[in-house]
């Protein structure tokens, strides 16, 4: 009898910490998903309240922040801060390509000793918190005599973000085969035409990818911007900031939407891009 | 009068403080195909390299059809090469991918001719696939016709069948024979393979740790190798070490006396090497004159004839190769007696321990 017994709680006990296994996998991995999702959709759903502050649960649903949003009277100020974000945005964003996939490519081809040693000092910026970069940078700024302005921005935000367009292009142009370059020069063609034909074709998913993540940390950022901005010259993030303090505007939800929307839609092309040209 | 083909004079190389190319020599006869052959690491791809103009030789010259093409940028030198991964690009059709050197012909031009070499490699209906999509062997011949579109005065390969199956590799080895009959490109291959190298090549040049061991035809290096190094690495050699006794006579370790119907280059007395083919030793079961002694391990069919392996009684392997003619195999364990032809023995110097 107790043999019996014994038999199936054997077998029940590797059951038993599977179903624990599996449970605490799935229950963990809902959990981080939920933290991670559950804001943005609260966000958005937010944007589509239909009351006067922003709340929730929303009492109803209308696009009425949306259309406040888009109102070119009521919302000037924020789409001037918009207008000034994107601009510096894609700046910074042109300024990092022209310095990084040149920076990368060349690097891969380095020898290894000096990567090793130049790697870590083109990453700080990524570790160092952008706080401490954005006021060093304001003091040797205003030792060269140039004070906070549109250019300090750009300098700023290229330098704190360059890093994440090097690391995806290095990536990629370590990865290409050599001999790749080789052949396109042996085929007669000049180191121009190797390049634009050959190696940038090869990059390009990186420096895509590089271009996203940079374009958004840019629209993003807070303390760079803040450190090195004009003072007149609002921005996106910064005019959020303002509105929140203000009053609990439903517009700032609204372009919360937006900019939601539009990480998407980037995200999915960026995907489709490179997933093609991976294979 | 100038020379024709490709000629490769003295050339040296090192990398990195160490020596890779030690005075290299050969030709390459206009509209022939030479295999460069050797272990990894002999230097074979590096002088493929330096005739590409990937790097240039520390010492030495090289000159296609009397042009010096010593000092010539690559992208001058026309020549076609075939990489070992065939370096497709990926991001190009098939047709794109073959009329990447032709960037400065007419657009009508440029269009027939990469017709005309899909043609001749067989991938017309592949033109506007893009190469990640194709077979192994379908991406070797977009290689070569992408190598052979500019028109050039001689077609480098490096291992071109080295990422292939084995089962198709000789099909496509026939193809290349087929191709460069029809073109008639004087043609340059390296390869570690012996096999392909004499399926291809009229010529061989071995090469052993930088140096050019022998060059010849696949025939005249199996049957006369010129060194201890190409006897082993062309074909199968059973090493036999042995004293010379008289001009014609020499004893190996095992008392065996072999005599020679012909004068040994060395003093009596002086330290050999001989070796002996597998198909060059006759098996007998009995002891006889000038045979060698052997514990018989195993035997393995192959189509008419019989692989045998053997353990000589100092511990060297021994192959043989006979014919399967009915007679009955002996034991595991049995002593044998391997009797080679003293016509096809071949003598070398002792290697210096």
């Amino acid at each position: 009898m107790a043999d019996t017994a014994l038999i199936p709680a054997e077998r029940a006990r590797p059951d038993l910490g599977a179903i624990l296994y599996w449970g605490f996998v799935w229950g963990a991995g809902i959990l981080v998903l939920i933290y991670l999702i559950g804001p943005i959709l609260l966000a958005l759903l937010m944007s589509f309240n239909s009351g006067t502050t922003l709340a929730f649960p929303p009492k109803g649903l209308s696009l009425r922040w949306y259309a406040a949003l888009l109102d070119p009277v009521q919302s000037e100020p924020i789409h001037t801060a918009a207008k000034n974000s994107f601009e510096i945005a894609l700046c910074v964003v042109v300024m990092v390509t022209l310095i990084t996939a040149p920076a990368a490519w060349a690097l891969a081809r380095a020898p290894r000793k000096m990567v090793n040693a130049v790697e870590p000092i083109l990453l700080a910026p990524l570790v160092l918190p952008s706080l401490v970069y954005a006021l060093a940078a304001l003091l040797a700024l205003s030792l060269l005599g140039l004070g906070p302005s549109f250019i300090a921005v750009l300098i700023g935000h290229s330098a704190v973000f360059a890093p994440l367009m090097f690391r995806t292009v290095l990536g990629l142009a370590q990865r290409m085969n050599p001999a790749l370059e080789e052949a396109s020069a042996t085929l007669g063609a000049s180191r121009a035409r190797t390049f634009l034909r050959v190696s940038l074709p090869g990059i390009a998913p990186g420096i895509l990818a590089g271009a996203f993540f940079v374009f958004m940390q840019s629209l993003d950022n807070v303390s760079v911007t803040l450190f090195l901005g004009e003072p007149g010259r609002t921005m996106l993030p910064l005019r959020l900031f303002a509105m929140l303090e203000e009053s609990l505007d439903g517009r700032v939800a609204a372009v919360s939407g937006l900019l939601i929307l539009a990480a998407a839609l980037l995200m999915f092309t960026l995907r489709r891009f490179t997933g093609r040209a991976a294979r | 009068m100038t020379e024709t083909g490709l000629w490769i004079s003295d050339v040296n190389h090192s990398y990195e403080g160490k020596q890779v190319l030690h005075g290299v020599n050969f030709n390459v006869p206009a509209g022939k195909v030479v295999a460069l052959l050797g272990p990894s690491g002999c230097g074979k791809s590096t002088i493929l390299r330096a005739i590409a103009g990937l790097i240039v030789p520390d010492q030495g010259r090289i000159t296609l059809d009397g042009r010096d093409l010593t000092r010539v940028a690559v992208r001058d030198r026309k020549l076609g090469m075939v990489f070992q991964n065939f370096a497709l690009f990926s991001h190009m059709t098939v047709a794109e991918n073959i009329a990447y050197g032709l960037a400065g012909l007419p657009k009508a031009e440029r269009v027939a001719r990469v017709e005309r070499l899909l043609d001749l490699v067989r991938l017309r209906p592949f033109a506007a696939r893009f190469p990640p999509r194709l077979s192994g062997g379908q991406q070797q011949r977009v290689a070569v016709a992408r190598a052979l579109a500019t028109d050039p005065a001689a077609l480098l390969m490096d291992e071109p069948f080295g990422a292939l199956d084995r089962a198709l590799r000789s099909e496509l080895q026939a193809e290349l024979v087929r191709m460069q009959e029809d073109v008639g490109i004087t043609t340059v291959m390296v390869t570690h393979d012996q096999e392909e190298a004499q399926a291809v090549a009229e010529q061989l040049v071995v090469m052993n740790e930088g140096r050019v061991e022998q060059v010849g035809s696949p025939e005249e290096i199996y049957d006369n190798p010129a060194s201890l190094f190409v006897n082993g690495f062309i074909g199968h050699a059973n090493r036999i070490p042995a004293t010379v006794t008289g001009p014609s006579r020499l004893k190996a370790r095992d008392e065996t006396e072999l005599g020679f119907n012909r004068a040994l280059n060395f003093r009596p007395g002086s330290e050999i090497v001989v070796t002996c083919r597998p198909e060059d030793l006759a098996l007998s079961t009995r002891p006889e004159q000038g045979a060698f002694a052997a514990r018989f391990d195993r035997a393995v069919m192959m189509g008419p004839l019989l692989n045998i392996e053997a353990t000589l009684p100092e511990g060297s392997q021994f192959k043989a190769q006979v014919p399967r003619d009915g007679t009955a195999r002996p034991d595991r364990g049995q002593t044998i007696w391997l009797r080679p032809n003293p016509a096809r023995l071949q003598v070398f110097p002792a290697p210096q321990a």
